[in-house]
C-alpha cells in the first residue's frame, strides 16, 4: 500500500478529493442507494461500500475502451500507477511539451474515479520543478477488483494450439548448459537472448550456488524469477521516452495477454497498436522475440494458423511434471549431469551442498551446516535419492537427523531474572500472554512489553540492573 | 571608617557572590540539560540564562537578563569554565558569508569535558580558589579603560592609544597579585577608606602599576634585526602617563587634559582611579570585598575621580591568598532522619558530586547544606553501578561520625533491592533439549554464555554470533524468532499457546462449494412511538412495499429503493406529528 496506508484509509481519502456531484455519480455507477442529498450522507454511504465487489464488475463494463485500457494499466502496475503515465491523455488538444495536469485530473475524475473502479493517493510530495502538484497523484485498483476486469480492448483472433507446448523445464536445463558450459556469465557478443539473462542470475559463491537470490527454492519462486526476467527482457525503443511512471512495458504485454476473452489470442501487430493505445508512444523492438520467449518460458502459449501470423495469450497454469536429477555417484559426494537435470530440483539439492563445477558436470559435496538449516524445506523424495546416490551424503543426512531439535536457540526476546517472588508473581499476573516463566527465577518477555514491566518495577520500588 | 562617614553612600556587598559554587552549577546543568549559545551573539540566549539566574549567586542577573535578553553573570561563569578546561564551545565563529561584518557561531552546544571535570572535583578547595583567582588575573582587561562586569556604566578612561602606549606594556598580573597581597594583609570586616589603600600603594609600591619601564617604547623588527647585527638604535621614549587624559564630561578622543608627570597629583589622579576599578573587578567578583559607592557624580572632570570611597574586605581573601587550608575543612553528618548536613565554609563540590547520585538537596542555608536520601535514587544508583562504591560505603568514608543503624538498614535494603531485578538485552535463549548437551554447548559458547542461566537453557549473548558458533559445532540448531508482540510456534515452554490439533491424520480437505450471497441495501429507522412505525409500513404497504416492522424493538426496516415513498409519506404525517430525523451513529438531527 503507498505510504503504508489502507485501502480503507484511501477509500476514505477519496470522499475528499471528489466533490458531491462526483460522488453522486460513483454511487449511480457502482449502485448504491443514496440515503440523503448531502455530500456527507453520499460519503457514509460510498465508503461503507465501495471495497465490496458489488456492482464492480457492471461499472467497469459500462467504461469506455480508453478508459478500460487506462484501468488496465493501472492494474498492470504492481505499485500505484502515478498519473504521469496517462500524461498523453493530458497532451489531447494541447500544442507544445507541458501537460495540462488539472484537466488531465478533471478527465481522469470523471472517466475513472466518479466511475467507482479505482482509488487516488495524493503523495503530498513537492512538485518537480515545472510540475503541479497533481503531476504527484497516483491511481490504484484495490485488490478485490482485479477478478472484475473485463478484457482488455484489444484485436483477438480464435485461439487454435499450436505443436505442443514447449516445457519450461527444458528452458531451464538449457540455462544450465549454458551456465555449466560457459561460465558464470554469458560469453561476449551473444545476444541477449531470455536464455542468456537467466543465465546471469546463475552464480556459485563459497561452494553455494543460488538463482537470482539466496531464498530457498520452490516452483513458484523459480516460475517468478524466470517470469519477472522475461517481462524486464522487452526493451524500448531508446530514440523516444515513455511517459513518467509507465509500468514496464514488458508487464503491461503480460498482463494484457492475461485478460483477452476465453479461447481468443492476439497477434504482434495488435499487442503493438495496444500499447500505442496505452499511451506508450513508442515502437516496440523485438516485440517478436518478446512473445516467442515468453511461449518457449511456458508462459505464453502460441497460436498460429497457417498463412497467418502467430497469435499469443497467457499459458494456462500447468502441473509440473516429474523433476529430472542425473546424478553420478562420486568419491564424498555426487556428479550432476547437467544435460538430464531440471534446475529446481538441482537447486534443492543444492542447498544440502557445496557445488563446484567439474569439467561439464557439477559436483556436489554434503554440507552438514547448510544441511542443517535447509534439510526440512528439501523434499523427502530427493532427499532420499541423493542418500542413495552418495553413501557421504547420507552419513551427513544421518548426523543431522541425529543432532536436529536437540538444541533450539530463541530470538527476539528480553530476558529478566527477579529474585523477589511477589514482584515474579506480579509480573505473571499482569503480563499472562506475553511472559513465559522459565526455570530459576527467569522470565522470557516480548520485546514489544519489557518497558511495561520496567515500569511496572519501577512503581514497586525495584529498577533493572542490566546485565551486560 | 565609621558608619557616619558611610552615610549616603551606596553599599554593593560581594557576600553572595561565588564563583567556585557557580561553576559546580553550571556545568552540572549543562550536564544534564545541555546548552546551546546564541547563534549570531555567541550569549547564554534567554531561556537557559533565566533557568541560570535562579540558581546562581549573582542577584541581579535575572532583571538583567529580563531587560538584556542574555545572561551576563552566567556568561561570565561560562567563559571561566571554558578558560579553566571545564567545558569547550566555540569562541572564534565563521563569517557565513562574502560580505558578513560579524562572525557567526552556528550549533555552538556547550561541551562538557567530563576528564577534566573529573580532575577539577579532586583538586583541594584551596587549589581550586586559586586557580580561579589566576584565571581572572591573568585574563580581565585593563581596569583602566573596561567597564567592571557588574557595575556596569561607570566611566572610564578614554581607550584611544592604549594598544601601542605605555599603557598596553603594564604588567597586569604582576600588578593584580601584589595588590591582593597588599589587601589581604588589611584587616576584615573593617571599613578603609579608599584614600588609605591609596596611601598605601603610593608608599610601598609607587612604581608599581605605572613602572617607569613602561616609558621605553619597545624596538621595532627592523631596529632589532639592527641591533642584532651589532648597529647603534636610538631609543625612543614617552611619559607613562600618555595615555591618560581627563576630560570634560562628554568629551572624548584627544581632547581634555593630557596628563603627564609633571601634572599636579598625578598619583591620585590617575593610580589612585586604578586602585578603584580594581577593586570593582577581580576582588569583587571573587567575593573579596563589599564596597561603599559614591552616590552619582556631579564631578564635571571625567572619568570621576571618587567612584569607590570605601571597601571592606572578607576573611576569604586571606584565606585564598594565603592558601588557609581551613578554606577546605568540610563536615558530613548524616542524621537518623536520612538527612544529610554539609557543612563547608566554601563549596563542597567534592562532596556534594558524591552524594548527588542518592541524595536531593533539600536547602542551602549559607554554609551549611541540608541534603535528603533518595530511596528510589539509591536504588537506580545502586543497579546502574553494581561494581562502584555502595552508597553506605560513600557515606561512611565521608562523614564525620558512624554512620546512624537505621541508615545503614535502609542503605542495605535499598542496594539490595536494586539486585532483584536484571535485565538481559538482546539475547539468545538457547534451548537444551538433552542434559547431557549441556556443559558441552557451553564451553561451546564459551565467552559468549552468561554466568547465569535458567535450567535447561544457556543465555548468550549476540543471537547472530550464537548461532554462528553452534552450526559452526555441528550442533544443528534450530533458530526460533519471535516476533515483538507474539511467541513464535514452537514446542517448549516458549511457544506459543496454540490448541493443540487432534491426534489422528488429517481429513481429507473438502471441496470448495459454490454458494450465493445477495445484498439488499436496507435503511433501518428506529422509533419509541409505534404509531408512526405502523402509519409508515401501512403506507409503504399501500403502495405495494410493505418494508419489515419489529414492533417489540420499534424498528423498521425499509428498501433504499424505496427511500422517496417513505419520504413522502413523512411529509404528508407531518400534519399529525413532529418528527425530528436523526442519524442514531452521529446524533446529529436534521
Amino acid at each position: 500500500m503507498p505510504s503504508g496506508r489502507s485501502e480503507a484509509e484511501l477509500v476514505e481519502e477519496l470522499g475528499h478529493l471528489l466533490n458531491a456531484t462526483e460522488i453522486k455519480a460513483l454511487c449511480a455507477s457502482r449502485g448504491f442507494p443514496l440515503a440523503g442529498s448531502s455530500k456527507d450522507d453520499l460519503v457514509r454511504s460510498f465508503k461503507a461500500r465501495f471495497l465490496d465487489p458489488v456492482g464492480v464488475a457492471e461499472a467497469m463494463a459500462r467504461l469506455e475502451p480508453p478508459w478500460l485500457a487506462a484501468l488496465h494499466l493501472i492494474a498492470s502496475s504492481r505499485v500505484a500507477l502515478p498519473i504521469t503515465a496517462l500524461s498523453g491523455l493530458g497532451r489531447k488538444g494541447t500544442e507544445g511539451y507541458g501537460v495540462d495536469w488539472r484537466s488531465l485530473w478533471r478527465l481522469v475524475t470523471a472517466g475513472l474515479l466518479s466511475k467507482g473502479v479505482a482509488l487516488a493517493v495524493d503523495r503530498e510530495l513537492p512538485p518537480l520543478r515545472g510540475m503541479s502538484r497533481l503531476a504527484g497523484y497516483e491511481l490504484l485498483l484495490p485488490a478485490g477488483f482485479h477478478e472484475s476486469l473485463p478484457p482488455f480492448p484489444i484485436e483477438t483472433r480464435p485461439f487454435a494450439p499450436s505443436e505442443s507446448p514447449s516445457a519450461p523445464e527444458d528452458l531451464l536445463t538449457d540455462v544450465l548448459c549454458l551456465f555449466v558450459r560457459g561460465g558464470e556469465t554469458g560469453r561476449k557478443g551473444e545476444a541477449k537472448s531470455l536464455a542468456v539473462r537467466l543465465v546471469k542470475l546463475l552464480s556459485i559463491t563459497d561452494g553455494i550456488l543460488a538463482f537470482g537470490g539466496n531464498e530457498p527454492a520452490t516452483d513458484e519462486r523459480v516460475q517468478a524469477t524466470v517470469a519477472e526476467t522475461w517481462q524486464a527482457s522487452l526493451e524500448s525503443d531508446r530514440s523516444r521516452c515513455a511517459p513518467r511512471g509507465f509500468p514496464l512495458p514488458g508487464r503491461v504485454v503480460a498482463h494484457l495477454l492475461e485478460h483477452l476473452p476465453p479461447g481468443s489470442a492476439s497477434s504482434v501487430a495488435a499487442v503493438k497498436r495496444a500499447l500505442e493505445a496505452l499511451g506508450l508512444p513508442i515502437e516496440v523492438v523485438g516485440l517478436e522475440t518478446f512473445l516467442a520467449d515468453g511461449a518457449v518460458a511456458g508462459l505464453l502459449q502460441r497460436s498460429s494458423v497457417p498463412g497467418a501470423e502467430p497469435c499469443y495469450r497467457a499459458a494456462p497454469e500447468r502441473s509440473a511434471r516429474t523433476p529430472r536429477l542425473k546424478l553420478v555417484p562420486a568419491k564424498e559426494g555426487v556428479l550432476v549431469d547437467p544435460m538430464e537435470t531440471d534446475l529446481l530440483p538441482l537447486l534443492q539439492a543444492a542447498a544440502l551442498c557445496r557445488v563446484s563445477l567439474e569439467g561439464p558436470r557439477l559436483r556436489l559435496v554434503p554440507d552438514p551446516i547448510r544441511m542443517g538449516r535447509a534439510l526440512r524445506q528439501v523434499p523427502d523424495s530427493l532427499v532420499s535419492r541423493l542418500t542413495a546416490a552418495s553413501p557421504a551424503i547420507a552419513a551427513a543426512v544421518r548426523e543431522v537427523e541425529a543432532r536436529e531439535g536437540r538444541v533450539v536457540v530463541h530470538s527476539g526476546l528480553s530476558v529478566f531474572r527477579v529474585e523477589d517472588r511477589g514482584l515474579l508473581a506480579l509480573f505473571l499476573a499482569r503480563f499472562p500472554g506475553a511472559v513465559r516463566e522459565l526455570p530459576d527465577g527467569f522470565l522470557a518477555c516480548l520485546s514489544s512489553e519489557q518497558e511495561a514491566l520496567l515500569t511496572l518495577a519501577r512503581k514497586e520500588g525495584y529498577v533493572a540492573r542490566r546485565a551486560e | 571608617m565609621n558608619e557616619d562617614a558611610l552615610a549616603g553612600l551606596e553599599r554593593r556587598l560581594s557576600g553572595r557572590l561565588n564563583l567556585r559554587r557557580d561553576l559546580y552549577l553550571f556545568v552540572d546543568l549543562v550536564r544534564r540539560e545541555g546548552l546551546k549559545r546564541a547563534h549570531r551573539t555567541n550569549d547564554i540566549p534567554k531561556g537557559p540564562a533565566l533557568k541560570l539566574a535562579r540558581i546562581l549567586s549573582w542577584e541581579g542577573e535575572e532583571s538583567w537578563v529580563k531587560s538584556e535578553g542574555s545572561g551576563l553573570w552566567s556568561d561570565l561563569v561560562s567563559r571561566l569554565a571554558r578558560s579553566l578546561g571545564l567545558v569547550s564551545f566555540n569562541v572564534e565563529g565563521v563569517y557565513k558569508g562574502y560580505t558578513s561584518m560579524e562572525p557567526s557561531f552556528p550549533d555552538n552546544e556547550i561541551e562538557v569535558e567530563a576528564r577534566a571535570v573529573a580532575a577539577w572535583l579532586a583538586r583541594s578547595p584551596v587549589q581550586k580558589e586559586k586557580a580561579i583567582l589566576e584565571k581572572l588575573v591573568d585574563d580581565t582587561g585593563n581596569e583602566f579603560f573596561r567597564s567592571s562586569t557588574l557595575h556596569r556604566g561607570d566611566a572610564r578612561f578614554d581607550s584611544l592609544g592604549c594598544g601601542i602606549g605605555p599603557a598596553s606594556r603594564m604588567p597586569l598580573g604582576t600588578i593584580r597579585r601584589t595588590l591582593l597581597g597588599l589587601l589581604a594583609d588589611q584587616p576584615h570586616g573593617v571599613w578603609i577608606p579608599v584614600s588609605v589603600f591609596v596611601d598605601l600603594v603610593r608608599t610601598s609600591a609607587r612604581d608599581l602599576i605605572l613602572p617607569p619601564s613602561l616609558k621605553k617604547k619597545p624596538l621595532s623588527d627592523y631596529d632589532r634585526d639592527r641591533v642584532r647585527r651589532g648597529g647603534k638604535v636610538s631609543e625612543e621614549v614617552e611619559g607613562r602617563y600618555s595615555n591618560f587624559r581627563e576630560r570634560v564630561k562628554d568629551q572624548w578622543g584627544r581632547e581634555g587634559t593630557q596628563l603627564t608627570e609633571s601634572t599636579p597629583n598625578v598619583f591620585d589622579r590617575v593610580e589612585g582611579r586604578y586602585l578603584q576599578y580594581f577593586l570593582q573587578e577581580i576582588p569583587f567578583l571573587s567575593g573579596f570585598v563589599d564596597l561603599a559607592m559614591a552616590p552619582e557624580s556631579r564631578e564635571t572632570i571625567w572619568p570621576p575621580r571618587e567612584s569607590v570611597r570605601a571597601f571592606r574586605t572578607t576573611s576569604r581573601l586571606r584565606q585564598v591568598v594565603h592558601g588557609d587550608p581551613s578554606l577546605g575543612r568540610v563536615s558530613v553528618t548524616v542524621l537518623p532522619t536520612l538527612e544529610v548536613l554539609v557543612e563547608a565554609p566554601s563549596w563542597p563540590e567534592r562532596e556534594l558530586e558524591a552524594l548527588r547520585p542518592f541524595c536531593e538537596e533539600v536547602e542551602e542555608d549559607g554554609p551549611i547544606h541540608r541534603l535528603r536520601i533518595d530511596r528510589k535514587k539509591t536504588v537506580a544508583h545502586a543497579a546502574a553501578n553494581p561494581k562502584g562504591a555502595s552508597p553506605r560505603e560513600v557515606l561512611s568514608r565521608l562523614s564525620s561520625r558512624p554512620l546512624p543503624s537505621n541508615v545503614e538498614v535502609e542503605l542495605d535494603a535499598a542496594v539490595g533491592h536494586s539486585r532483584k531485578l536484571t535485565l538481559y538485552e538482546d539475547v539468545a535463549l538457547v534451548e537444551i533439549r538433552l542434559p547431557e548437551d549441556r556443559d558441552a554447548v557451553t564451553a561451546e559458547l564459551g565467552k559468549f554464555s552468561f554466568d547465569a542461566s535458567p535450567r535447561g537453557f544457556v543465555l548468550s549473548r549476540n543471537p547472530r554470533k550464537t548461532l554462528d558458533v553452534l552450526e559452526q559445532c555441528l550442533r544443528i540448531p534450530t533458530s526460533v524468532k519471535h516476533l515483538e508482540k507474539r511467541f513464535a510456534a514452537c514446542d517448549g515452554p516458549l511457544g506459543a499457546s496454540t490448541p493443540k490439533s487432534p491426534a489422528g491424520p488429517a481429513p481429507a480437505p473438502r471441496p470448495r462449494r459454490k454458494v450465493k450471497l445477495s445484498m439488499t441495501d436496507v435503511v433501518a429507522y428506529r422509533s419509541g412511538d409505534a404509531e408512526l412505525l405502523a402509519e409508515l409500513q401501512n403506507g409503504l404497504a399501500r403502495a405495494g412495499k410493505p418494508g419489515r416492522l419489529f414492533p417489540e424493538e420499534g424498528l423498521l426496516l425499509v428498501a433504499a429503493a424505496d427511500l422517496p415513498r417513505l419520504r413522502a409519506l413523512l411529509t404528508r404525517l407531518a400534519s399529525r406529528f413532529d418528527i425530528v430525523l436523526e442519524r442514531a451513529d452521529s446524533g446529529i438531527a436534521s
